[in-house]
């Protein structure tokens, strides 16, 4: 099977129910792009709706799961609104020949928080390291340099739930690829 | 905002503005907004750019200095090179680093996003911003509250 890499990663639910996802991967060598979308029913391949199963169950399990991530319930004390959006996504996606880069951006209603380059696939190994390799870190949570500081802590507090989300992303592509016959490793 | 300029470990400058209650008279103008400073190569504090020790006061200010350089010194012991660091006031946290020049850590503030770009891991941003944080609260500026030039 050919080499692929990651273009799109980015889950979100809105008004506390929709839970939408949107994968996208290219084969370079065919120049062929394959989209998944979870649109809060059914998984849809390039079109085609795939077959319910468990791994369907698996799937929206995991992507809830990373909408429950500590740092999105830290950005909600920085949001007076009820909550109408959750979202968590890959960014600035940097595919490399040992793995792939990316920022994780994780969002609360309005505000969000970015950082990285970190390896997302395959996932950091370990969690430790975080907090001392290099980040850049971007918000629109803090009111001012101390809360700024306050939250550059929380991405320390929250490494091992970190580490949990990047190995989701993972689990989450490597059971959708099983479903569409691509080959993860 | 606060500027100190380390270099081989040692205070070389520093650019400390503070606001008193009480006015300093500084040309026979009493000044409740001051600019306190050390130059490069000499020891000596300056506030709104007179030597210290000149001010009515001046002897207190001038038995602090040595005492303020030492605490000064203290954060520069955290770097090696040639280092500019600028520091927000209230918190004490650092908002910009340079070291020979180059920057290796900045925070920007652009309408309501916060950025930083650095060189340096979360860990050893929390151990610098700690230690200029303490420095400050605790010792810089309980200094400066006793002689009459801060708050």
């Amino acid at each position: 099977m050919d080499r692929w890499e990651l273009t799109k990663f980015k889950v979100e639910k809105t008004n506390r129910t929709t839970l939408y996802f949107e994968t996208r991967i290219i084969i370079p060598q065919t120049y062929k792009s394959i989209t998944v979308i979870y649109d809060g029913k059914q998984l849809i391949v390039e079109g085609s709706q795939l077959k319910q199963n468990y791994s369907t169950y698996e799937i929206k399990s995991k992507l809830e799961s990373l909408l429950e991530s500590s740092l999105i319930k830290e950005l909600s004390k920085h949001s007076r609104s009820a909550e109408y959006l959750k979202s968590f996504s890959l960014t600035k996606i940097s595919v490399y020949q040992d793995g792939t880069v990316a920022n994780l951006r994780y969002v609360y209603n309005n505000k969000f928080l970015e950082f990285g380059s970190v390896l997302v696939i395959p996932p950091y190994k370990d969690w430790k390291k975080l907090c001392e390799i290099l980040l850049t870190v971007e918000t629109n949570a803090a009111s001012n340099v101390k809360s700024f500081y306050e939250l550059l802590w929380e991405i320390c507090a929250s490494k091992v739930r970190i580490h949990a989300d990047v190995n989701h992303v993972n689990e989450i592509l490597k059971i959708l690829f099983q479903n569409i016959g691509v080959n993860y490793d | 905002m606060v500027t100190i300029q380390c270099s081989n470990k040692i205070i070389q400058s520093f650019s400390i503005e503070t606001n008193v209650k009480e006015p300093i008279y500084i040309n026979g103008v009493p000044t409740y907004d001051l600019h306190l400073e050390k130059y490069p190569h000499q020891t000596y504090l300056y506030v709104n750019g007179v030597r210290a020790k000149a001010l009515s006061g001046g002897a207190d200010y001038q038995m602090m200095e040595p005492q303020l350089i030492r605490y000064l010194d203290d954060i520069c012991q955290l770097f090696d090179d040639d280092t500019v660091i600028d520091i927000q006031d209230g918190s004490y946290l650092p908002f910009s680093i340079q070291v020979n020049g180059k920057s290796i850590f900045e925070i920007e503030s652009v309408a309501t996003t916060f950025t930083m770009n650095t060189e340096l891991g979360l860990d050893d941003i929390r151990r610098i911003s700690n230690k200029i944080e303490g420095v400050f609260k605790t010792k810089i500026i309980p200094l400066l509250k006793e002689v009459g030039l801060h708050g």
